[in-house]
């Protein structure tokens, strides 16, 4: 059995593989660019406007809006990366529905690349926002000492992150694999609703978490440059 | 459990690009036409509330302009009836006048007519009363009446006395003895014969009388020298006639005053 996506090689050459997890991804990207080129086409900015584009601009909004509560800043910033993870984890785990797609995010190495973006994307914002001598500050404090253990922090937390998503992904198509075994009527399409659920469960909590890292990175930052700054000016 | 590494930087890969592509083609786009939907809102909503203001603006001025014509309306209609009141008062006062200078001119056409009545009866009724008189004293006496007249004109001659007469005689003396004697008949022979003898013998031979017929004047017989007059008629009587139809004539036009007033 074939519990990730990884080992189903479509092509090969020399070190060069094409997997069922990159095919799929290709798809998902192409499903949701071609959606996105082919409502935002036909833009309308006055009030009558067509289905899909109502229901972009909510998921847009509502993605903006649940940006701005965790970060609590203008989320035209963070809205392509967050966004991108959400829509991208939640396509991903919403098609596993459809019978022989093989959802992407079932892979660790793809819920490894993700969370190794996010480990990128935490520093990168944070020293765009404060300043490289900003960021690495924060690693020595309140001690040097405390150094080793900020960098584990750091490392443990994407690690999570990947095998969190990893793990619940491959567990729901494990767990309806075993239970067609067993039980082959009704009871797997129960699980595989209530897998369309864990799956739009996981994106939120993935966003959202890789939300939260960056902007405790650039808050704190941003909040010790307040208090230096007060300090200075009184 | 096993990571690929190259599957790994594929799907980094894979990710960045999808970021690259939904930033242009999705969070680009529809942010855009969401901001241009509510900057356009908002230049409506501020063209709405322009409009609002213009309208409530527009609104009391028309109010004002409503209530100016309210005021003016009044203001001319005040006028309006002062001016009818006015043109009442001076039709009225116009009609008075014209109503008291109508009877003005009608009491004077009465009395004119009144004045013109007594003077024709009284002209009539001298006539008649001649005619009454000369037929009665003939039917009653044999008596002529011109006779009779000339007696009554002599016997007020000689009745003269004292510095009457002499002025009398003066005023006689002053016209060269000429006289005149008038009657509104003419006289008889006879009687004027017994007049010229009585005037010979009161004021003086040399006196040389005229006799004259004439409609106006004394009823009867009457000598003028001069200034002065001695006459003997009928006035006596028609005076009282006359007085007695203007007695009458004056019940008459109390009794109409007093319905009139009624």
């Amino acid at each position: 059995m074939q519990i990730t996506p990884d080992q189903i090689i479509l092509w090969q050459n020399g070190p060069i593989v094409l997997n069922a997890t990159i095919v799929f991804t290709w798809i998902v990207m192409a499903l949701l660019v071609v959606t996105a080129r082919l409502v935002t086409a036909r833009l309308s900015d006055d009030e009558t406007m067509s289905r899909w584009q109502s229901l972009l601009e909510v998921v847009v909004v509502s993605m903006r809006d649940q940006i701005r509560d965790v970060s609590r800043e203008d989320p035209g910033r963070y809205l392509p990366f967050v966004g991108t993870l959400f829509l991208f984890i939640a396509t991903s785990n919403v098609l596993a529905v459809i019978p022989g797609f093989k959802p992407p995010t079932g892979s660790l190495s793809t819920t490894a690349a993700l969370a190794l973006c996010v480990l990128v994307a935490v520093p990168v914002f944070a020293i765009a926002e404060g300043g490289l001598a900003v960021f690495l500050r924060k690693y020595i404090q309140p001690t040097v000492f405390m150094l080793p253990f900020n960098v584990i922090g750091e490392i443990s937390r994407t690690l999570a992150l990947a095998v969190r998503l990893y793990g619940n992904i491959m567990s729901g198509t494990v767990i309806v694999a075993i239970l067609v075994s067993i039980v082959p009527f009704f009871f797997p399409i129960v699980m595989q609703l209530f897998g369309l659920l864990t799956g739009l469960i996981q994106a939120y909590i993935f966003a959202v978490l890789a939300m939260v890292y960056i902007a405790s990175a650039t808050r704190s930052h941003s909040g010790e440059d307040g208090q230096r700054q007060s300090a200075e000016s009184s | 459990m096993q990571i690929d590494w190259f599957t790994v930087g594929a799907q980094i890969v894979n990710f960045l690009v999808l970021v690259w592509l939904l930033k242009h083609f999705l969070y680009g786009p529809i942010t855009q036409a969401m901001e241009r939907r509510e900057l356009r809102m908002k230049d409506r909503l501020r063209e709405a509330e322009l409009k609002k203001q213009q309208a409530e603006n527009e609104e009391i001025a028309y109010q004002e302009k409503k209530e100016d014509l309210e005021r003016q309306r009044e203001r001319m209609l005040t006028e309006a009836r002062a001016a009818a009141e006015e043109e009442r008062k001076a039709l009225e006062r116009q009609a008075r006048e014209e109503v008291d200078t109508r009877r003005r001119e009608w009491l004077h056409q009465l009395e004119m007519e009144r004045a013109a009545f007594l003077r024709q009866l009284r002209d009539r009724s001298t006539e008649q009363f001649y005619a009454l008189a000369a037929r009665a004293l003939d039917d009653l006496g044999n008596a002529d009446l011109q006779e009779q007249m000339a007696f009554g004109f002599i016997k007020r001659l000689e009745s003269l006395q004292g510095k009457a007469k002499e002025d009398l005689a003066h005023e006689c003396a002053a016209a060269d003895g000429k006289l005149t004697v008038h009657s509104r008949f003419a006289l008889s022979s006879d009687a004027r014969r017994q007049v010229t003898a009585a005037i010979h013998r009161e004021l003086g031979k040399s006196l040389q009388p005229e006799y004259e017929t004439r409609e106006q004047g004394s009823s009867g017989i009457e000598l003028k020298a001069g200034s002065l007059t001695v006459s003997w008629g009928f006035e006596s009587y028609l005076d009282g006639l006359e007085k007695a139809v203007e007695e009458q004539f004056s019940a008459l036009s109390t009794l109409d005053e007093s319905r009139a007033g009624e």
